[in-house]
């Protein structure tokens, strides 16, 4: 199906689908660390975005209104029967390591982070995830996770410190 | 610079927040600390494979555009169908006509512009485009009512937004045929609900097709006009197609 009409105010729907589809799936494939929980929420968030798109105010960020939207979708996500699927995700990574071994290495290092990441409190896991993979300002993460710019800060430093201490056995091999 | 001084900085870098020139002094520190120097190590450890983590994660095109498809059907389950529409002139002015992959769902005149057309119609679908090809059958049909050479509309509708009550009220409506009239209170009482003729008003009301679903066709007592949304002069002038006149009344 294909949209041959320029957008006109107040907006297309689909265009807005069009514009953020990707990084909106991106984002909360990071955040869920599996595709189908991932896929679940992107459902969620479009629908309930269409349904309060024809009242936003015209100066309304989008970009920012979809991302509070998919994190609060994230946030209230209750994990479920799902968790097998991500080893399956996790076995696909393939490294670019100069040697099969590093490479090995390397997505072992990729999976123990990957679980890290998964275990963070999920305001945590939100506020790294945005701050790290999206390059969310202290500002942004806190519009769009709510609360004031010292929290949203403090939710990154806790990730950090967390990830830094499970992280420990980790042994540097190259 | 102390271990607790490096820790900290160490978070800084891992918060993406910079360290500036701090970076020469953990350097420093790291050289004569081996504790601090694994910290450094594990940290840069942890931002590569945060980038592989990012990679893997990475949705591929494929995976785009069967969540795209996903949420197409389940806004359409939703009762939010994409919706193409068209615009045909006729004696009462531009009509325009919305369609779903079902069937016509809209037919508006009155309307000044399709821009403001298009923008209605965006409050209840997601996706909205001018499909003049796609609508050439049901604007042809219409044309030809207009022009006398059609008395019964053939193109498939989609009623599903309409409440129960009213898509009984547009079904009766239909076996109403060309140039045949009746009234509210007729109309209530082959419903099975005699005392309902507001009720039947309002369902007219709410006709979200009306020349093809032909609620003009329905009188009030005594055979006067009666209401219409689209205006009495659209009325009369749909009335006139089908062989009635009602004169303008005269201002006394």
């Amino acid at each position: 199906m294909t949209n041959t009409c320029p957008a006109e105010p107040p907006g297309d729907f689909g265009l807005l689908v069009d514009t953020y589809q990707t990084e909106i799936l991106r984002y909360l494939r990071r955040l869920a660390g599996d595709a189908a929980t991932a896929d679940d929420l992107f459902q969620d968030t479009f629908l309930r975005a269409f349904k309060a798109f024809s009242q936003l105010r015209s100066d309304t960020n989008h970009r920012a209104w979809l991302y509070r939207i998919a994190t609060n979708r994230f946030l209230n996500h209750r994990r479920s029967r799902r968790r097998g699927i991500e080893v399956a995700l996790v076995s696909e990574v393939r490294g670019r390591g100069p040697s099969p071994a590093a490479a090995h290495e390397r997505a072992e290092v990729v999976d123990t982070l990957r679980q890290a990441i998964a275990r963070l409190p999920k305001r945590q896991r939100a506020a790294f995830i945005q701050r790290q993979l999206h390059g969310f300002s202290y500002r942004e993460v806190s519009a769009v996770l709510g609360g004031t710019e010292t929290a949203a800060r403090a939710n990154v430093y806790h990730a950090v410190r967390r990830l830094r201490r499970e992280l420990a056995a980790l042994r540097r091999t190259t | 610079m102390t271990c607790d001084e490096f820790a900290d900085h160490l978070d800084d870098l891992l918060a993406g927040d910079g360290v500036g020139r701090a970076v020469t002094a953990m350097g420093r520190h790291a050289d004569s600390c081996s504790v601090c120097r694994d910290e450094w190590q594990r940290g840069e450890l942890i931002r590569r494979a945060l980038s592989g983590a990012a990679a893997t994660d990475e949705p591929g095109a494929a995976d785009v555009c069967g969540a795209r498809e996903r949420l197409r059907t389940a806004l359409d389950q939703a009762g939010h169908p994409p919706i193409r529409f068209g615009a045909v002139t006729t004696p009462v002015g531009s009509v325009f006509i919305g369609r779903t992959e079902q069937g016509v769902c809209d037919v508006t005149f009155g309307q000044s512009s399709e821009r403001e057309y298009r923008t209605t119609l965006l409050q209840r679908a997601p996706e909205v485009w001018r499909d003049e090809v796609g609508l050439a059958p049901v604007a042809e049909q219409i044309a030809a009512y207009f022009a006398g050479t059609l008395t019964r509309f053939t193109v498939p509708l989609d009623l599903r937004r309409v409440t129960p009550f009213t898509a009984r009220v547009l079904r009766e409506i239909r076996k109403i045929g060309f140039g045949r009239l009746t009234s509210y209170g007729a109309l209530a009482a082959r419903l099975g609900s005699p005392g309902a003729s507001r009720a039947v008003g309002g369902a007219l009301g709410r006709n979200p097709v009306p020349i093809i679903v032909p609620c003009h066709r329905v009188l009030a007592q005594g055979g006067r006009l009666g209401g219409f949304t689209g205006g009495l002069a659209t009325k009369r002038i749909l009335l006139a197609v089908e062989g009635h006149q009602f004169p303008e009344p005269t201002p006394t």
